[in-house]
Formats: structure tokens, sequence, C-alpha cells
């Protein structure tokens, strides 16, 4: 399944946020589009491209944890 | 462009979504960003043993049409008609993925409206802005776009 991982954005500075892929903490560029801090992002190559709704993260997560 | 080089531009986006399913590792991912970066291809067996589920279904399609699976326009075809069906219809689970999943994994044509250094803002509800590499690419050509990247200029 090519599902893209959601990640959560923990804190922002600058352009650059961090952000939990389930349970990894990676640095992602906010660039493409405004976020704020609890937001959940698609990331691809390091910069955020999409904000996902919550609901929909969520439930995306799961199905990928099941997957994996 | 030879195919290998077409079928690299539109997978490579999928690459990152490999890497967090822990289907390819980070080796792997690694080459693939360089390669694309420099605007180098991976060799066929390289993108046949990491674009599995691609290569399932270009195979396929190919059979259909009695062609090769590499044949340019069967990729082609693949990534602007046919990649979105397969989504649409479900395949490999995509049923159960929400909505905006579904959407971000689809290939557009888009119009470019603006280009700064590497983002162009284009006219897509999806990803207003995209990154790209294209070596020429101008206001109002019309791009593909796939997971936040410009794929090709049409």
């Amino acid at each position: 399944m090519c599902l893209a991982f959601p990640g959560k954005i923990i804190s922002i500075h600058k352009k650059k946020a961090q952000v939990d892929f389930n349970g990894e903490i990676r640095e992602i560029d906010l660039s493409l589009l405004d976020a704020k801090k609890g937001d959940y992002i698609i990331a691809n190559a390091g910069f955020a491209i999409k904000k996902v709704p919550e609901n929909e993260a969520i439930e995306t997560l799961k199905l990928l944890k099941h997957e994996i | 462009m030879k195919s290998e080089q077409l079928f690299f531009k539109y997978s490579f986006p999928c690459a990152q979504v490999l890497l967090d399913q822990k289907k390819i590792d980070k080796k792997t991912y690694q080459k693939l960003k360089k390669l694309f970066e420099q605007n180098k291809t991976p060799d066929k067996e390289f993108l046949e043993k990491t674009f599995k589920s691609a290569f399932r279904r270009l195979k396929s399609i190919a059979k259909k049409q009695n062609k090769s699976y590499w044949d340019k326009q069967v990729i082609q075809n693949y990534f602007l008609l046919q990649h979105n069906k397969f989504i649409d219809n479900g395949d490999g689970d995509y049923a159960k993925a929400p909505e905006s999943f579904k959407k971000i994994c689809k290939v557009y044509k888009v119009k470019v409206l603006d280009i700064e250094d590497n983002i162009l803002t284009v006219n897509s509800k999806i990803t207003p802005k995209v990154l790209h590499n294209l070596d020429k690419v101008q206001i109002k050509d019309t791009v593909t776009i796939h997971l936040g990247f410009a794929v090709q200029v049409i």
C-alpha cells in the first residue's frame, strides 16, 4: 500500500518544524505551506507537502500500524 | 527521455512512502534521492526491485496491450491515466484509505502560476506549492504533479 505516513508538529522555529512520525522525530521544512503546532502533515523529502485533518491522520496511522 | 528516466521521475516521490513503511531501507532511499537530485536514473533492475507494486500494475497493463512493460508509452499512460484509477478502485487496500490521503497519491495536470527557486506555485487545491527540479519550466506551463513534486512539463 502506497499510503503516506502523517506526522504531528511538535514545535516550530521559523520555517522548520519538529515533527513526530510514529515516535520518530524529524525536522521538516514548512516553506510549502502554513501550519501550526499540533497540525498533522504529510512530508516528502524533508518538506511538508500537505496538511491533513486529525481524524484522517489517526485513521491512517491505525491502518499503517496494522499493515507494517 | 529514456523509459527508465520517465518511470523514475514519476515514482521517486513514492520513495519516501516506501521508506516510512520500511519497504526500502535508508541506504536505498538515500541512493534514490541523490540520483533524483542529480537528474540521474537508476538502472532498470534496481527500479523493478524498489517499486514493486508499480511494476505489478505496469506488467498487467502491458500484457493486455501485448507490449513490453518498459515501453515508454505504456509507462506514460500508466502514470497519466491508469495510476489514479487504481487508487480510486481501491487497489492494494487503497479502499480503506481516507480521502485526503488518496488524493495526495494521485497524479494531476496543473498550471504553473509562479516559480521561486525550487518551488512552483500551481493551480491545485491539494498541493498549491510543489517542489521541482525541472530543467525548463515557465509560468503558464502545464506540469504533472505527484506527492508534492512537479514531475514533467506536458
